[in-house]
């Protein structure tokens, strides 16, 4: 099913590019590339039933973007983030949609990374940032598991759990209703014939 | 997105030249790896864990969280009482179907979803870039008019889609009235219980746009 992006035109695709990056008066005011990098999750040795992709680098000035493709919701997604030198400060941000779309963030508090988890069918986009600008070391890293296969609760089901309701028979409330409504109208209708015997007497 | 798409995004100077692949990973993060994997395979980990620990992160995506509908109500089978007894007809394997397909039709309820706010983002960025270059409207009018026809395509692949796994739907409950029939008697299994639950599907599934 996903193949179906496949018929869509090179404009469209190259258009999924700019998802990723912002309009450009935004991009030239926050002083920052219109690029981002792709990163390409690839099967890493050890790490059982999920991919990865993972860089060690400096910020630029005005931080760097990457972009993360092609993920179904059922994937689970991780990534971490942490200053090499711990004096510093590195901040990450998961955007969607566009680069103002900032749905997670954090930073890193000295030597302790930090890590955000989350779910999303599409691309997403990571900024990371640092209070000094440019020129502090990072590692990122991204995880994604593979699709977790969630199985639909059963419906077909022995008729017992199945609700007398849906066996087209009737519940034990329900029968106890229907004698309580047939004993009320057995006894409004025996008060007007009462009634009524009563009025013709009193006449004849 | 494909392996297509992000040679065009690259040969657009959309994406930097330096793709990081794995053999770059610094083993720190490798062990940070193992360590998530671990957590998300433990015995006993379920889909609530994950819905949980791993929040959907826009709200669209909140909308494409699968979502299985029950139907009008559960479908009572003897059957399913006694599974042994109907596993000459099939019954086992005509459930297994029928589950498959619901996880496929709400699979394909998704992608499509996420197809066209896809498709919906690219354009207004399209219109707008468009817009305020003030250079190339003509241009980006006639690549408008290829990415809607496109779309149409996209929409044709969901169509073809429904309509297999429609059939799919009412073969598995058909396959299970068979079964209700063969061992139990039960005669109008699928016009009782079978039928409304495949018009509740082929409702719920079919494409509104």
């Amino acid at each position: 099913m996903r193949a179906w992006r496949t018929v869509l035109p090179p404009t469209l695709l190259v258009l999924a590019g700019l998802l990723a990056a912002p309009a450009p008066a935004a991009a030239q005011g926050a002083g920052r590339p219109d690029e981002a990098t792709a990163l390409t999750l690839e099967r890493v040795p050890g790490v059982e039933r999920a991919k990865m992709a993972g860089l060690e680098t400096d910020t630029k000035q005005g931080g760097d973007r990457y972009s993360v493709q092609d993920l179904d919701i059922m994937q689970p997604v991780a990534v971490r983030l942490r200053a090499i030198d711990p004096s510093q400060t590195v901040r990450l941000e998961v955007v969607k949609g566009e680069w103002t779309n900032v749905y997670r963030n954090c930073s890193t508090n000295g030597a302790t990374p930090c890590e955000v988890r989350f779910r999303t069918e599409g691309n997403f986009g990571l900024q990371v940032t640092s209070p000094a600008g440019a020129g502090v070391r990072y590692e990122l890293g991204v995880y994604v598991g593979d699709e977790m296969q969630l199985v639909p609760a059963n419906l077909v089901v022995p008729p017992k759990d199945a609700g007398q309701a849906a066996r087209g028979g009737l519940g034990l409330a329900n029968i106890l209703l229907g004698v309580i409504a047939v004993a009320l109208v057995g006894l409004l209708l025996l008060v007007g014939w009462s009634v009524l015997r009563k009025r013709n007497q009193e006449a004849s | 997105m494909t392996r297509t798409s992000r040679a065009l995004i690259t040969a657009s100077c959309l994406v930097a030249a330096s793709t990081l692949v794995s053999a770059s990973i610094p083993g720190g993060l490798a062990e940070w790896g193992k360590e998530v994997g671990t957590e998300l395979y433990k015995q006993g980990y379920n889909i609530r864990d994950l819905q949980k620990d791993f929040e959907a992160l826009s709200p669209d995506d909140k909308g494409n969280d699968p979502n299985f509908p029950p139907g009008p109500s559960p479908l009572p089978s003897a059957c399913a009482e006694h599974p042994d007894q109907c596993d000459q007809c099939g019954f086992e394997s005509a459930l297994a179907d029928l589950q498959a397909t619901r996880y496929r039709l709400e699979k394909l309820r998704r992608v499509y979803a996420s197809t066209k706010s896809f498709v919906g983002r690219s354009l207004a960025i399209g219109d707008s870039m468009a817009g305020s270059a003030g250079v190339g409207g003509l241009a980006w009018v006639d690549q408008r008019l290829k990415i809607e026809q496109s779309f149409k395509g996209v929409q044709t692949a969901y169509d073809n889609k429904y309509t297999e796994l429609m059939a799919s739907l009412k073969k598995s409950l058909e396959s299970l009235a068979k079964c209700e029939e063969q061992v139990y008697g039960e005669k109008d299994w699928y016009e009782r219980y079978g039928f409304m639950y495949y018009e509740f599907m082929s409702s719920r599934y079919q494409r509104a746009d």
